[in-house]
């Protein structure tokens, strides 16, 4: 035991430092959703002095939609409550931030410290569990039923975990049965519908790149996550009654369900202008939980990347974005990596913000960086001998 | 194009006073801007549209009225500027010309809330008293216009007299309330307006420099 601990001595201070941050967060609830901009702010300006690369035109791309809709979007009504549109943005400074910082890596190992995380995670939700078995005395089937506290919430968590499972099985090469495994206990702890079809998504490249041994041993443990959670979150109750479509069933009402009549929009309705009124009455509930007002309809509400982005900006840019995202992507890591690399957060746009949410963002981001440190050392080189035996 | 942290640098110290002068001159032309353009105010009210007897139907809580035209078969004729008559303009806008006619259709936003009953009128014109006037002048007649469809409309069929009774007349839910002061010209958007302006003239500029300087 001793051994074990001096081996893994600084891997488990690191543990106690999340479960002390994460037990902080959740017994005083702390806001952290802007965490991730903030920390991608404070890299932006570290960094700025090393921007040195060809800058993709999907920058210049993304900087037009940025300012046009910026500008150019419909001003709304001065009765209304104005918009939360810094989020709805977002995905077009990702854009902008991705074209030019992607050959901007840290000079730290970050390979070691996502297979840190890829141990670490699953470890920090059963100390959520253990917490909230020690507040309220739950029973372990209490606790099988119950959904653990998430810092950020479960959908963004689950993509950057997934991302950090393609890093190292897809882009390192390790692949062990064991981050797989791993993967599967997050989704049945993390219990997310959503998380299930990115993890599904990612099982299909899974088995095209494993053995036959481990494409059994991964078929069943896939099964297993999914009767879980089909269990645990009713998935066999009717698809109209999951939150996500029927927003999207709401705003299609708009549109009379007709696809031509989504055609005819095509820069959508600006990200100022509110869901409508009587379809914002349809789904009363969701705009109080967004914005703490039934009457206050902002976009948010909508959830999905996609359905708020065909609202807002039109069909053609919501089909854009993940399209400029891919070409930022594949020109540093390739077609076939960077469509792994953006299944997550592909997968998530139908349930949240996707490309608008700052942790699935980083996830790319890291994936674009860990690959190029890996494949490109000289060019790319790591300077954080100290940092390195946190991955022992 | 390759863009590195020492191109922006030397750039900057090479451009700079063009850089401030354009930022200057930018921001002294929206000031000017703002100074001189006309204040455009923006009035709201809100109106339902009316509803008649629903077709009888056995199904349990079906509705027993039905609005008598959707909020699109409203929409799209109250956008045709040529649907207003020359008095009613001449009252909104002050002449009757083509050019005040399209103007006016721009210069009204139309929403549809609660259960897609209700149709919400967003006028934005130059002048507080004058869009006043405008915003009761459209007002009385939009709810005019839909009492007669309605009126049209129940003459044109048999209903019982129980049936007669029951029909919602167009009402207004909201009465026009004008905004707390003028919505355009906005100050902020002009600055960040001028503002990437001078920027994007600053690089426009330089870059022209450098390819005609020989």
């Amino acid at each position: 035991m001793p051994s074990f601990i001096r081996k893994h001595e600084q891997f488990l201070l690191v543990l106690i430092i999340c479960c002390v941050i994460h037990a902080f967060i959740f017994l005083r609830s702390i806001p952290v959703f802007y965490l991730p901009d903030l920390v991608l702010l404070v890299y932006l300006a570290y960094k700025f002095k090393d921007v040195n690369q060809e800058v993709s035109p999907v920058f210049f791309a993304g900087l037009a939609l940025l300012l046009g809709f910026f500008l150019l979007s419909p001003e709304p009504p001065q009765t209304e409550f104005p918009n939360n549109y810094i989020v709805t943005l977002k995905p077009f400074a990702y854009l902008c931030i991705l074209a030019l910082y992607s050959r901007n890596p840290p000079q730290i190992d970050l390979a070691k410290w996502v297979r840190i995380f890829l141990v670490l995670y699953p470890l920090i939700l059963l100390w959520n569990l253990a917490i909230v078995w020690y507040l309220e005395n739950a029973s372990l089937a209490q606790l099988m039923t119950r959904r653990p506290y998430f810092i950020f919430e479960n959908n963004f968590e689950i993509t950057f975990y997934l991302n950090c499972f393609t890093i190292v099985f897809f882009i390192l090469g390790e692949r062990r049965l064991r981050d797989f495994m791993l993967l599967v206990a997050v989704i049945i702890l993390a219990g997310s519908r959503s998380g299930l079809l990115s993890f599904a998504a990612i099982c299909v490249f899974y088995f095209f790149a494993v053995s036959w041994r481990q494409k059994l041993a991964g078929l069943a443990l896939g099964l297993l996550a999914a009767a879980y959670i089909g269990k645990g979150r009713n998935i066999s109750a009717p698809v109209n009654t999951i939150d996500r479509v029927q927003s999207l069933q709401a705003i299609l009402s708009h549109y009379d369900f007709s696809f031509m009549q989504i055609l005819k929009e095509p820069f959508g309705y600006g990200i100022y202008a509110k869901v409508p009124g009587y379809v914002c009455a349809k789904i009363p509930d969701f705009a109080e939980w967004f914005t703490g007002n039934s009457n206050n309809c902002d976009p948010l509400m909508l959830q999905a990347f996609y359905t708020r982005a065909m609202y807002q900006f039109g069909i053609y840019i919501m089909l854009l974005v993940p399209i400029l995202f891919l070409l930022v992507v594949k020109k540093e890591i390739g077609w076939r990596l960077a469509i792994i690399t953006l299944t997550p957060m592909a997968c998530v746009a139908t349930s949240v913000g996707g490309f608008s949410n700052g942790l699935a963002f980083w996830g790319v981001l890291i994936s674009i960086y860990v690959y190029l440190q890996c494949h490109y050392p000289r060019q790319f080189p790591i300077h954080a001998p100290r940092l390195g035996a946190l991955a022992r | 194009m390759k863009i590195c942290y020492q191109d922006v640098i030397d750039w900057f110290s090479t451009n700079f006073k063009i850089l401030i002068i354009l930022e200057v001159v930018c921001l002294l032309a929206a000031g000017g801007y703002f100074a001189l353009a006309p204040r455009i105010y923006e009035a709201n009210f809100s109106i339902s549209l009316p509803k008649v007897p629903a077709p009888i139907s056995a199904a349990p809580g079906a509705p027993k009225l039905r609005t008598l035209i959707s909020p699109q078969e409203f929409i799209r004729p109250t956008q045709d500027p040529m649907a207003y008559s020359a008095q009613f303009i001449e009252q909104c806008m002050g002449q009757d010309t083509n050019g005040n006619r399209k103007k006016l259709i721009n210069a009204l936003q139309l929403g549809v809330k609660q259960q897609g009953d209700v149709i919400a009128f967003t006028l934005r014109l130059e002048g507080s008293q004058k869009l006043l006037n405008c915003a009761n002048v459209l007002m009385n007649k939009v709810l005019q216009d839909l009492s007669i469809t309605q009126d049209n409309y129940l003459k044109s069929i048999v209903l019982a007299e129980t049936d007669r009774q029951n029909v919602a007349p167009p009402t207004l839910v909201q009465a026009v309330r004008m905004s707390d002061s003028y919505v355009k010209p906005d100050l902020t958007r002009l600055l960040t307006i001028a503002f990437l302006a001078g920027i994007f003239l600053a690089i426009l500029i330089s870059a022209m420099r450098k390819k005609y300087r020989a």
